[in-house]
């Protein structure tokens, strides 16, 4: 929850957790419906099994004092909901509807059973509703990855090449192929890309990197010697782009050459004037 | 298919890796049954919990990943070798029951079994752009590329100069590299197949523990338990859930928290509700807490509180403050790592990968 903070929302960021955590299901309703009726309705057994640790979760991680004071200790802004993962609410939902149901003679079972399953669909949301996207290969990403890394082995003259790809390529290329580096790391490119504040420190480390990152991402045109440098500076020898991005033609101007395209992208070469070799860190005179 | 094949037989190899870890602490209880589920979960605690052990000596001396393959294969043989010898007496018989269980309750073999294939052929065949994946795949990628253990930055492949604590004593994906090393499968499969296929398998393992144990041994209860809890994890799925973690982020540590730890915390609760001077139990508890550590950094914070909300009811119930002190002794080595983190952290120490 990366938006919601602790800070900014006090006593209320438990229940805007809870509001991120649930969406618009239903589940974790059903599940305090269900730790309530067995606290009321329910024998000793399931009173002691679901609605007392229920409770005790209501005066602890459902607790809106609780994250204003842990967060004094740990910074808890980004995590706190995965303490949700305590609450039973699968268990405990299935478990109610599973005696519920035979509760019921064997006539009405198919159909309270079918009205059950609705209502759990109907609970939450499918988790492929925005579409069911099949893997392309057994590596589970797009063909498009494998074909930009060999695209760039094909075209390298070092063992290490470094690149810098638009963003989702940047995250799956070196879950392929973990010999090309990349000038840029999530944290940085998540920092440009979301227009995010960078202290004074951190922006003076990453002055070269930010300065490509804002090229290739905001399509920004900058002084071709301001740009060169930091292809030089990061030791960038890659772009990878989306053909369709507006900043090839400055690219190609400032004398990037395209070696290859796929299916949407195109790899674009800059041939360094300086290049430092990258090689691996010698660790055997450490070993004895 | 040839490839289909052998990703099936890894997903195999490793829960008979898994069952034999396990089989050496369940072979040799005196007082309860030996049972196939409960030696191979709890073989795959002991399991990452034994890898914990050997690979951070070998990281903090900054040694090769290929130096802590063969130490792990070495071990995983041994382990191989001395269950099956020690247990030699268990497994055939285990086999005829499991092999009477299956024809007397085949009707629940058959659902349990038809749930679990849909799940793992919904998952495991769908493709997920998630974020962390820049993170933990390529863990065991770099390692691999560079034979070396966390030195070098996943997400740019650039050499760090210190360890990210965050992730030291998470060693989980570093089982990865190791696996492929010795396999020589692609991390993209072991990860993305064989792994997602082994967390979707023991989470369905443990709901059916719990199952079991909340309908008394009622199979088709336990069955239809099985089909609810199969399509609510479909269907409770913002993207903070457990259960998007399991269908979406399968093969991250994170996903085996909240889909296979959490609920055995619940079942380990349930078995401590019937009988909390069990010995047996709370050192499960313990090896399901310490172990959950090598899954994710955030199973330190999680796993204590998860124990503690269980645990305080039960110390209520039990009217026994002792439940307390051992919940306290088996989340010991949690908030340990959480004290070393937070140290880290504020800048108090620093693991250097270089002598200095």
């Amino acid at each position: 929850m990366q938006t919601l903070t602790v800070q900014s929302e006090g006593f209320l960021y438990v229940l805007k957790c809870i509001q991120y955590y649930c969406g618009s299901g239903l589940y974790l309703a059903l599940w305090a419906a269900a730790a309530i009726f067995f606290l009321v309705k329910g024998k000793d057994r399931e009173r002691r099994i679901f609605a007392f640790p229920a409770l005790m979760l209501l005066i602890t991680i459902f607790n809106p004092v609780v994250p204003v004071v842990v967060n004094h200790i740990f910074d808890i802004n980004k995590e706190y909901y995965r303490f949700f993962w305590i609450a039973p609410v699968i268990v405990t939902v299935a478990y109610l509807a599973v005696e519920f149901l035979y509760k019921k003679n064997s006539a009405a079972r198919i159909p309270v059973f079918i009205g059950i399953t609705l209502i759990f669909i109907g609970a939450g949301t499918y988790v492929y509703a925005d579409g069911y996207i099949p893997a392309e290969n057994y590596y589970k990403i797009p063909n498009e990855v494998i074909a930009v890394s060999q695209v760039i082995r094909d075209n390298s003259e070092v063992e290490y090449p470094v690149a810098l790809c638009d963003f989702n390529m940047q995250m799956e290329l070196r879950q392929y192929d973990a010999s090309i580096l990349l000038a840029a790391d999530r944290t940085q490119y998540l920092a440009i890309i979301n227009g995010e504040e960078q202290d004074d420190q951190v922006k003076e480390q990453n002055i070269y990197v930010n300065r490509l990152l804002n090229v290739i991402t905001k399509n920004v045109a900058i002084p071709e010697d301001n740009f060169l440098e930091a292809m030089q500076k990061t030791n960038t020898e890659f772009i990878v782009l989306s053909k369709e991005s507006p900043i090839i033609d400055y690219l190609k101007d400032t004398g990037l050459k395209e070696v290859g395209s796929t299916g949407v992208r195109t790899v674009l070469h800059y041939d360094l004037p300086e290049r430092q070799k990258m090689e691996l860190a010698d660790y055997k005179a450490f070993w004895n | 298919m040839i490839q289909l094949l052998i990703l099936t037989a890894l997903i195999i190899l490793n829960f008979i890796l898994y069952a034999a870890f396990g089989s050496l602490v369940t072979g040799r209880l005196k007082d309860r049954p030996f049972s196939a589920t409960v030696s191979v979960i709890t073989g795959f605690f002991i399991y990452y919990l034994t890898f914990e052990l050997v690979c951070v000596p070998i990281m903090l001396k900054w040694r090769p990943l290929s130096l802590l393959s063969e130490i792990w294969a070495v071990i995983l043989a041994v382990v191989i070798i001395a269950a099956a010898f020690l247990n030699r007496r268990l497994f055939v018989p285990k086999l005829r029951e499991i092999g009477r269980f299956l024809t007397e309750h085949w009707g629940f073999a058959c659902v349990a079994a038809a749930l679990m294939m849909a799940e793992l052929i919904v998952i495991i065949h769908a493709y997920q752009f998630t974020l962390d994946a820049a993170f933990y795949v390529a863990t065991a990628t770099t390692s691999l590329q560079t034979d070396m253990l966390n030195i070098y930055d996943p997400y740019t492949g650039m050499w760090q100069d210190h360890f990210e604590m965050r992730y030291f004593f998470a060693t989980y994906p570093l089982n990865d590299a190791v696996m492929c090393k010795l396999t020589g499968v692609h991390p993209l499969l072991w990860t993305k197949t064989v792994m997602e296929a082994v967390t979707i398998i023991m989470s369905n393992l443990i709901y059916y523990r719990i199952g079991k144990k909340l309908f008394k041994d009622n199979y088709g209860k336990t069955a239809v338990f099985l089909f609810f809890c199969g399509i609510m994890n479909f269907f409770f799925t913002t993207i903070y859930t457990a259960s998007a973690f399991l269908t979406t982020r399968t093969y991250e540590g994170k996903a085996i928290l909240g889909n296979v730890v959490m609920p055995l915390v619940f079942l380990l609760y349930m078995k401590l509700l019937e009988d909390d001077r069990d010995k047996k139990i709370w050192l499960m508890l313990f090896a399901v807490a310490t172990g959950s550590a090598v899954l994710s950094n955030s199973a330190n914070m999680l796993v204590p509180t998860a124990v503690a909300v269980f645990t305080l009811p039960l110390a209520v119930i039990k009217r026994r403050f002792s439940v307390l002190i051992k919940a306290f002794l088996c989340v010991l080595p949690c908030l340990i790592l959480i004290l070393l983190y937070i140290a880290y952290v504020r800048g108090m120490f620093v693991i250097y990968t270089y002598p200095r």
